[in-house]
């Protein structure tokens, strides 16, 4: 076997390992797909009707773009807990006294916590699709859009894999990414335009990537996406790279050296 | 013969706590070393340095006659690794754990199918085969994290306290599986803080203490030094033990001592076992009721207590006491 068609299939191996325990072991994939639901039900049809956002005349339309880049990182921040389970029973040693590069452990791993983002996204968007959101602008937009989507989640992921190296254990890592997604989603254009936030807050809300992202959707799909920002495709995009070149190779760093113990 | 480990000056340290303080060590092919310590004296760190899984400050190690700081990769192809905890995968069943690791080490489909199966036969896993592993109990989780360590046939495999955590009738059974293991003529490293275990299973024990090896020899060698098992008896009352200290010295051949205030009379034995059914008798014969009568092996405190004049930590003692 080539050392390519070898490293691949060490790939297919452990993204299959993933794969399997999302089915065999649902409970964290299904919080990640209910979360979207949940937050659907509580934003845009509960509290939905008294919303009144100024500058949005259609709140579901503004709100599903923001509600699928959360649901997203969130979903993608629990791969942090199966990581730190990895680590804590020792299954992560294992595969290091495995001659399998980390780079083939870690894509593989990272694959598999794609599709239960994926599922996420999904349900997300139906759910979406339920209260009134639809995309405005063509089959090429749309795709473009979740392409976006899914590579921000995909970045995430990576970030998440990160924090379950270092955790330690895997009530601290969910700690960990609960701690850091909860502020950074919520204080953002997820449910609100930033400009109709609090002076101190907007600037934080601005320079937030869930907002890039968020604000990029919007205007890809045409769902109330307000005055149009300077170069809103290129910060999006710009973060997501930005976000995978810093998160990759650390993760490969920490997972080759010894994972807290 | 040839060394398949050999380790020289390891050290490590984690800030300002040294773990391992310039340990060397070497292992002749097909035999068993135990490195015997309590918590927090070493084995462990030194098990993961040769497991290629942490780099040390300083030192060399050579496993199968490959540098595992420098070629980590190519040394992992000959090393098995058993940790603390079984790397069982809950999820999958105890033949997917197994096809899983045949498939990493890149043996094709149908050789990693039957590799597992031969595996799960020789681990007497077979029946459990096809339930998921979460539902196995604590020995058989142990047995597919043995199986699997052995997936490749390493010439050199290195557990670290296999046995932790297992009650007594586990624990022996681990102790076969890794016997019938040894007799294939692997290297076998072995942490462990068990003198029972160590001296059970290994060629040459290395004692640990700090980081350092406090002594090393053959079990027989250890045993001759420390003492091997005493007989002991608990009575009733005070005025018992004097009878009671005739008894033992002639079953045991003198040297029995007395602990008046425990009531307790001990003597070291050769035999132990025969010694202990003769001491029965003749008290029973004395009409002396014991209230507690045994065979104490030495443990790992007895060693330490030996070699060092101190006991190990308090609480490390009363796990000994207990096993």
């Amino acid at each position: 076997m080539s050392e390519f068609a070898g490293a691949a299939r060490d790939v297919w191996v452990t993204a299959r390992r993933g794969l399997l325990r999302g089915r065999r072991e649902p409970r964290l994939t299904t919080l990640a797909v209910l979360q979207p639901v949940l937050f659907m039900l509580v934003f845009g049809v509960i509290l939905g009707g008294v919303i009144r956002v100024p500058g949005v005349a259609d709140y579901a339309a503004f709100l599903t773009p923001g509600l699928l880049v959360q649901a997203v990182a969130l979903a993608a921040g629990l791969a942090a807990v199966g990581v730190a389970q990895d680590v804590r029973g020792g299954m992560v040693d294992r595969f290091r006294t495995l001659p399998v590069s980390a780079a083939a452990a870690l894509f593989g791993r990272t694959g598999s916590d794609l599709v239960r983002v994926a599922m996420t996204a999904a349900v997300a968007a139906a759910v979406g699709v339920i209260a009134g959101w639809r995309v405005h602008s063509g089959p090429a937009a749309a795709v473009a859009g979740f392409a976006l989507l899914l590579t921000f989640g995909y970045a995430v992921t990576w970030l998440s894999v990160l924090v379950g190296l270092c955790a330690g254990a895997p009530r601290t890592a969910r700690l960990l990414v609960l701690a850091c997604l909860l502020p950074v989603t919520f204080v953002s254009s997820v449910l609100a335009p930033p400009a109709t936030m609090p002076p101190w807050l907007r600037p934080l809300a601005e320079a937030n990537p869930v907002s890039a992202v968020a604000t990029a959707l919007r205007l890809l799909w045409g769902n109330e996406p307000g005055p149009r920002p300077p170069m809103a495709y290129a910060l999006a995009w710009g973060w997501v790279v930005v976000l995978l070149l810093l998160a990759v190779p650390l993760a490969l760093r920490r997972y080759r050296r010894s994972p807290a113990p | 013969m040839a060394a398949a480990i050999v380790a020289e000056g390891l050290v490590k340290r984690y800030g300002s706590v040294t773990a391992l303080a310039g340990l060397s060590l070497s292992v002749p092919e097909g035999t068993v070393a135990a490195l015997l310590g309590p918590d927090r004296s070493g084995k462990t760190t030194a098990v993961r340095i040769m497991a290629t899984l942490l780099r040390p400050d300083a030192g060399s190690c050579l496993v199968n006659g490959v540098d595992v700081l420098t070629r980590p990769r190519w040394a992992r192809r000959d090393i098995g690794v058993s940790g603390q905890r079984p790397a069982v995968d809950g999820f999958l069943t105890g033949f997917e754990n197994l096809e899983q690791l045949a498939l990493l080490h890149r043996m094709g489909r149908r050789r990693a199918r039957s590799r597992a199966e031969e595996l799960l036969e020789r681990f007497r896993l077979t029946e459990a085969a096809h339930r998921p592993a979460s539902a196995y109990p604590a020995g058989m989780r142990r047995r597919l994290d043995l199986a699997g360590a052995l997936v490749a046939a390493p010439p050199v495999v290195l557990l670290d306290e296999p046995t932790a955590g297992l009650d007594q009738r586990s624990r022996l059974g681990i102790w076969d599986v890794i016997s019938e293991r040894v007799r294939d003529g692997t290297t076998l490293l072995l942490a462990t803080r068990h003198l029972d275990e160590a001296d059970e299973l290994a060629d040459q024990i290395v004692v640990l203490d700090r980081g350092s090896a406090l002594t090393r020899g053959t079990p027989q060698e250890l045993t001759r030094h420390i003492g091997g098992e005493r007989l002991q008896v608990v009575l009733g009352n005070r005025a018992e033990t004097q009878v009671a200290e005739d008894i033992l010295n002639r079953v045991c051949g003198g040297q029995a001592v007395v602990f008046a205030d425990q009531h307790l009379v001990q003597a070291p034995v050769v035999a132990g076992t025969p010694a202990l059914v003769e001491l029965v008798r003749r008290l029973d014969a004395a009409g002396i009721e014991p209230v507690d009568i045994g065979i104490h092996r030495a443990s790992l405190d007895d060693v330490f207590r030996k070699l060092t004049g101190q006991s190990v930590t308090p609480t490390l003692a009363e796990e000994e006491a207990r096993t």
